[in-house]
């Protein structure tokens, strides 16, 4: 199923001009083949700049067309075992992939079994997605010292799919091929008008800016259609046309989305000989989404900065301290990203269909209902964020060693979750409310220094920590009516427990946050047994119940009470640290990043640990005939077995490359070969097959078996040319 | 003059360049003024039992196997899935379990069938126009006091502030008997492709006639209840049985089995209501179990890829569970000879079946690989077994090919082969439609009602109702007939029909009812407080001032 993927990613381009007028422009283009074969990529890019001064200088203007074309194929990667990603760990090695006669085996007596390299040949998908850009931007000095500013842009994306599963298809039985194919669009228009008043008098300076910002976005508007019963497959997915069959309702709707965002916008800074600064900002952003006694809200926000190295009581320290800066900042900013006209307005979508008679004609044909899908939520509003940092920058060594210490508190309150409301009182079930509050709190340092400066050697260093801490502080507002009752993250659908989650979202603790059985080893029969808690399923925590003799009781069929928090998936610390070394022309680059202190889940070593699975006729991990229990039947539930340290430290990049000068006779100006690894090595506790996954969402933390795609390691030549 | 006209503009501009204003155009935000999709607005009431949670699926994992008829079992924990179906099975009901969780979708229907009579029919809601609303409101009172026993009176839309509380089982059924009887009269007396699944005044008076059976079980405390606990309501069920067996409306006909095949429809002149399943025009791929259900996946063998030939004359296309079987009581049941029913209990060695669902003599074979090549021996459904480990209900590997053969079946809805691809994935989606109320059923309801001491009228007597039934499917006639004779010709008759645990628990006979499931897990099997499913764990969580039912 897999082969080696090759890359390859040309550019090229040129820019130039003289004082009035500058241009730039150019191309380039990616294809990349995934390690697993049918998958991979290919983007064009081209951009094009123009800019010029007119009116003595006083005006200039630019105008710019960038536009993109990528091209997608994929493989099937749904749930219950229809995904190639998935069917690598279950499907058995035992088995041929072809019979004698050349048609593909298979198994349909096992269930969620499936070919894997049937699933790749025979169902095939395929995207396009086109850009097209156009941006223009003008700066007009009206007196010294003021400007006015503007920005345009007008963007639309058109997305076409398409997809087509075979007559072999084992995943879309039945149906003699199937093609569905999609189309929809977005369309993006932004202006932004601003206006820059600088002024210095003495050792005072003052910048003043205000502003106006427009946008729109109508995104998603489209349809698509599946036809199937071809006579065979030759025509792939070129003709929905000569389908013979189609569904009930062939045609869906893709639903245009439209937000419009207004902002009005000011900001004063003032600076006294470059030793006390001051900035304030307030805003005014407006967004359609909202309800209509909200869409308004007003986000302030102010910064005051001291230099202290500028400061007389430091003159004795200037031998050595270069710079040093304290800045304390708060500010309130809104979020409205995620929402769009669909989320608090009451509307009418499809419902299940039904047969109408005509009393009249007799006839009878087949209609949709329509039921109330949104209740309207007048008051729902913006997300706001409230951050605090304080932050100290300096710089040392004549700025050979300079860097950021940074601490912040931010507190977000107002978040937008869904409720479930009586259907006594209103139409629907559930409402779209405002009332989360989440905190983050961190500390963030980030240090560059210049190790070796001399003629031929150079070593710089750029290094960064971040610490974060992150909290839920209330899901609930039970005076407002808004229960959010318990919110359970994340099914992996293990063969013990289809319906079971792994996470939980707890107040007072952080996203990601693992609720899950503990594993208390095995019992004399082999069996996984769990331990037991004296609570509720409500309740997060409880204690272990305690027989007579003081040892604690286990099951083998835990109840849904019996899980308590057992890790979570943030991590502690997270890093980078890039080193650069120059020599002559040669340069060589080497980027760490780690991340320590996250939990993960391991799902393919829960799943496929299960024994049962040999006896169906499936593939389980060798690790299970020798370090798990074969015969163990209660192992395959979600429980901190299958959580572990997900730590790692690793080199992400390294680049060596050779810069050619001067030797060109003018033809080039440098040449630089470079060769580059990517994903080098990981050093890591874990023992899936890569620690480096996604921590963002509400599900962190996860390694999923049919949505992961093997990272690869990939080395890569390349030459820069500078004409 | 000019400096207006730049005010003018000016507000102009202010206006646009804060206009916030965006509408929905892809949706209907206003009803449309169309009496089509107004009367899709009653359509939308009517079926809240036709879903995943109802007969589409999970009815059937806690209604069903937990009868004397059935059992869900497991093969080494593969279907074993935290106990979903063997909790059920065993009358150790649990919230979670999916087979309890039929509350919400009743509750949502009430009160969506509210709204729409507030809007249609005024605040007091007795215009006759939204009289099938009031007779389908009752209908899922019905259901929910007889799975949970105290549950909320939803027969208005609830104000701000106005709290949900649940109801004595006893107010709920004399609420539901007064509904029928207020809108009996104003229902439809048509029985067509308009009616057919929608409450009419036949659909009406067969749920007043099964309240009128039960109600000794509705209006007593449930831990009393014994099969000779008093009902003062005896002649009133038979009276409005006479209603139904004389309107000339409906006939049990000749032809058991063909009335529960894939067509099956408004043409089957014994259904009196039923619950109309469509895979293609209610698009399963869509909607899953709301269009379709899928009783061939758990009742059917294994492994039909590995017999030539197959029993139905077509290979599978997706996987079958075959998960549910028959216990050797209600198997044992099946023994009147010639009797057409006992054609859908498949024990023993099986023969093919025709694309007309007719028996054949041609014995299907079992291979032990899908190339053919090895026989292993005839397809034969073992009535009686070893288990693996019964305390699990696991009968063995679920890739033993004999091991599939374990226990009888019941393959009274059969699929046709177009529903094993009419959906992606594995689910098979049938479009038998499921009968709720049958006129056979009236004619054993007024033959237990005259053996129970109401008064027999029109000269009938039990043995010559039950007769009238058995003559559909050409059984042998009866000269007289006992109470507990009656119920093993329900489980004859109404075998995978939704009424068995209410048969037994108004007989008093719901506990200890299967030597397996005593076997399995006697404490809960003898607890009578399992006669109430538990409120499921949605609603307690949403509803915080409930409290649980006892022993749970």
């Amino acid at each position: 199923m897999q082969r080696t993927g090759f890359a390859q990613n040309h550019n090229l381009s040129l820019s130039g001009g003289n004082s009035k007028t500058t241009y730039n422009a150019s191309v380039s283009y990616t294809t990349r083949d995934g390690v697993i074969k049918h998958v991979g990529n290919n983007l064009f890019t081209a951009r094009t700049y123009v800019e010029s001064k007119v009116l003595k200088d006083r005006l200039t203007f630019g105008l710019g067309v960038n536009g993109n074309v990528r091209n997608e194929w994929g493989v099937s990667r749904g749930t219950n075992g229809q995904s190639v990603y998935d069917a690598m760990y279950y499907y058995s090695p035992l088995v041929p992939v072809y019979n004698e006669d050349g048609s593909y085996y298979t198994d349909s007596s096992i269930s969620r079994n499936y070919n894997p390299i049937l699933m790749i040949n025979e169902d095939q998908s395929k995207s396009a997605m086109k850009r097209l850009q156009v941006t223009g931007k003008f700066s007009l000095k009206i007196i010294e010292g003021l400007l006015f500013n503007g920005n345009f842009s007008y963007q639309t994306n058109t997305t076409e799919y398409k997809a087509y599963d075979t007559s072999l298809s084992e995943i879309l039985t039945g149906r003699n091929g199937q093609v569905e194919r999609k189309e929809w669009s977005d369309y993006t228009k932004l202006m932004e008008l601003y206006g820059n008043y600088d002024k210095e008098f003495g050792e005072n300076r003052i910048s003043l800016m205000a502003g106006y910002s427009w946008e729109q976005r109508d995104n998603g508007e489209g349809f698509g259609a599946k036809g199937y019963n071809f006579y065979d497959d030759t025509l792939k997915w070129y003709n929905i046309g000569m389908s013979n069959s189609w569904d009930a309702d062939p045609v869906y709707s893709c639903n245009l989305s439209t937000v419009r965002m207004i902002s009005f916008y000011g900001r004063a800074n003032y600076s006294f000989a470059s030793r006390y600064m001051l900035t304030a900002t307030v805003r005014r952003d407006g967004a359609s989404t909202f309800g209509s006694n909200n869409k308004w809200a007003t986000f302030p926000s102010g910064s005051v900065a001291w230099r202290l190295s500028e400061e007389g009581f430091m003159k004795g320290t200037r031998g050595w301290l270069n710079d040093l800066k304290l800045r304390v900042g708060w500010g309130q900013s809104g979020n409205s990203e995620g929402f769009d006209i669909y989320t608090a307005r009451f509307y009418y979508q499809a419902g299940t269909r039904f047969d109408y008679t005509d009393p009249e004609t007799g006839v009878t044909t087949s209609y949709k209902s329509l039921n109330a899908a949104r209740n309207v939520n007048d008051d729902l509003k913006w997300e706001t964020t409230t951050m605090l940092n304080v932050g100290l920058d300096f710089a040392f060594f004549n700025s050979r060693l300079n860097g950021t210490i940074e601490y912040y508190d931010k507190d977000t309150k107002d978040m937008i979750w869904t409720y479930s409301v009586s259907s006594a009182r209103y139409p629907v079930g559930s409402m779209v409310a405002n009332v989360g509050r989440m905190s983050n709190r961190g500390i963030e340092l980030s240090l560059n220094a210049a190790i070796v400066q001399s003629r031929d050697f150079n070593y710089n260093v750029s290094l960064n920590f971040s610490h974060n801490k992150n909290k839920i502080k209330s899901i609930s507002d039970p005076s407002a009516g808004y229960n959010a009752g318990i919110i359970e993250e994340y099914q992996p659908n293990l063969k013990g427990d289809s319906q079971g989650y792994t996470q939980r979202i707890i107040e007072g603790q952080p996203i990601g946050t693992f609720y899950m059985y503990e594993w208390a080893g095995y019992d004399e029969n082999g069996q996984s047994i769990y331990y037991t808690y004296d609570k509720a399923n409500e309740d997060t925590y409880g204690e272990r119940i305690v027989d007579e003799n003081g040892n604690y009781v286990t099951t083998t069929t835990p109840e849904k009470k019996d899980r308590v928090i057992v890790g979570n998936a943030q991590p502690w610390l997270t890093m980078g640290w890039n080193n650069t070394f120059t020599w002559k022309n040669f340069d060589l680059n080497l980027f760490f990043t780690g991340v320590f202190g996250q939990k993960i889940f391991n799902e393919p070593k829960a799943y496929y640990s299960y024994g049962t699975f040999l006896t169906l006729g499936q593939n389980i991990l060798k690790e299970a005939a020798t370090l798990q229990n074969y015969n163990d039947l209660t192992s395959s539930l979600p429980s901190d077995r299958w959580l572990e340290d997900g730590s790692y430290f690793k080199l992400n990049t390294i680049t060596l490359g050779y810069t050619f000068r001067n030797c060109f006779n003018g033809w080039l100006k440098d040449l630089r070969l470079y060769v580059s690894g990517n994903n080098v090595f990981c050093i890591t506790g874990y023992t899936g097959r890569d620690p480096e996954i996604c921590l963002d969402g509400l599900m962190p933390g996860h390694d999923s078996r049919h949505d992961h795609f093997p990272r690869t390691r990939t080395w890569l030549v390349g030459a820069q040319i500078n004409f | 003059m000019k400096k207006y006209i730049l005010m003018a503009g000016m507000a102009a501009a202010l206006g646009a360049c804060t206009d916030l204003d965006t509408d929905i155009k892809t949706f209907y935000t206003e009803f449309p003024d169309n009496e089509i999709a107004v009367s899709s607005e009653f359509e939308g009431c009517y079926y809240y039992h036709r879903n995943e949670a109802w007969f589409g699926r999970n009815f059937w994992e806690g209604m069903f196997l937990c009868t004397d008829e059935a059992a869900g079992i497991c093969l080494n924990a593969d279907w074993y899935d935290n106990g979903r179906i063997y909790f059920p099975t065993v009358h150790d009901f649990r919230t979670e379990n999916p087979g309890v969780g039929l509350m919400g979708d009743m509750m949502n229907g009430c009160n969506y069938t509210n709204q729409r009579i507030l809007l249609y029919g005024g605040a007091e809601g007795t215009d006759p126009i939204v009289a099938p609303l009031r007779a389908i409101r009752a209908y899922y009172h019905f259901w929910m006091m007889d799975i949970y026993g105290d549950v909320p009176l939803l027969d208005h839309v609830y104000e701000d502030g106005e709290e949900i509380t649940r109801q004595p089982r006893a107010d709920i059924a004399k609420f539901i008997e007064s509904e029928l009887l207020a809108v009996i009269p104003d229902l439809s007396e048509e029985n067509n492709d308009n009616t057919y699944g929608r409450p009419n005044k036949w659909m009406a008076e067969a749920l007043l006639a099964k309240l009128y059976l039960n109600w000794g079980v509705y209006t007593n405390d449930i831990t009393t209840v014994t099969g000779s606990t008093p009902n003062e309501k005896l002649n009133d069920c038979v009276a409005w049985c006479d209603e139904l067996i004389n309107c000339g409306v409906f006939e049990i006909g000749k032809g058991y089995r063909k009335k529960f095949f894939p067509d099956n429809g408004v043409q089957i002149k014994d259904f009196i209501y039923a619950v109309p399943f469509d895979a293609t025009v209610l698009d399963f791929a869509a909607n899953k179990y709301a269009a379709a259900h899928s009783m061939m996946r758990f009742c059917d063998y294994r492994k039909g890829t590995y017999c030539k030939p197959v029993q139905w004359g077509w290979y599978p296309n997706t996987t079958r569970a075959g998960t549910y079987l028959i216990t050797p009581e209600a198997v044992d049941r099946f023994c009147l000879e010639g009797d057409e029913r006992n054609e859908i209990i498949a024990v023993g060695e099986q023969t093919v079946w025709d694309s007309n669902f007719n028996i054949t003599d041609e014995p299907v074979i079992v291979y032990n690989d899908t190339r053919f090549r090895r026989e292993l021996g005839p397809l034969d459904f073992k009535k009686d077994f070893e288990w693996e480990d019964i305390s699990m209900l696991n009968v063995g590997a679920g890739d033993d090919l004999e091991v599939c053969m374990k226990g009888a079946r019941c393959f009274k809805y059969p699929a046709n082969p177009i529903d094993d691809t009419i959906a992606p994935g594995n689910y098979i989606g049938q479009s038998n439609d499921i009968p709720i109320f049958r006129l056979a059923d009236i004619y054993l309801m007024k033959a237990e009602c005259i053996l129970r001491g109401a008064t027999a009228t029109n000269g009938d007597t039990p043995a010559s109702l039950v007769n009238a039934v058995r003559d559909c499917a050409s059984a042998p006639h009866c000269t007289s007939i006992t109470l507990d004779e009656l119920l093993d010709e329900r489980t004859r008759e109404l075998i995978m029909e939704p009424w068995r645990r209410n048969d037994l628990i108004r007989y008093g006979k719901f506990e200890n009812c299967c030597a397996w499931k005593v076997a399995s897990s006697p404490a809960s099997m003898a607890d009578v407080n399992k006669r109430l499913f538990p409120i499921p764990s949605g609603e307690m969580s949403t509803n915080t001032n409930w409290t649980q039912n006892p022993s749970y």
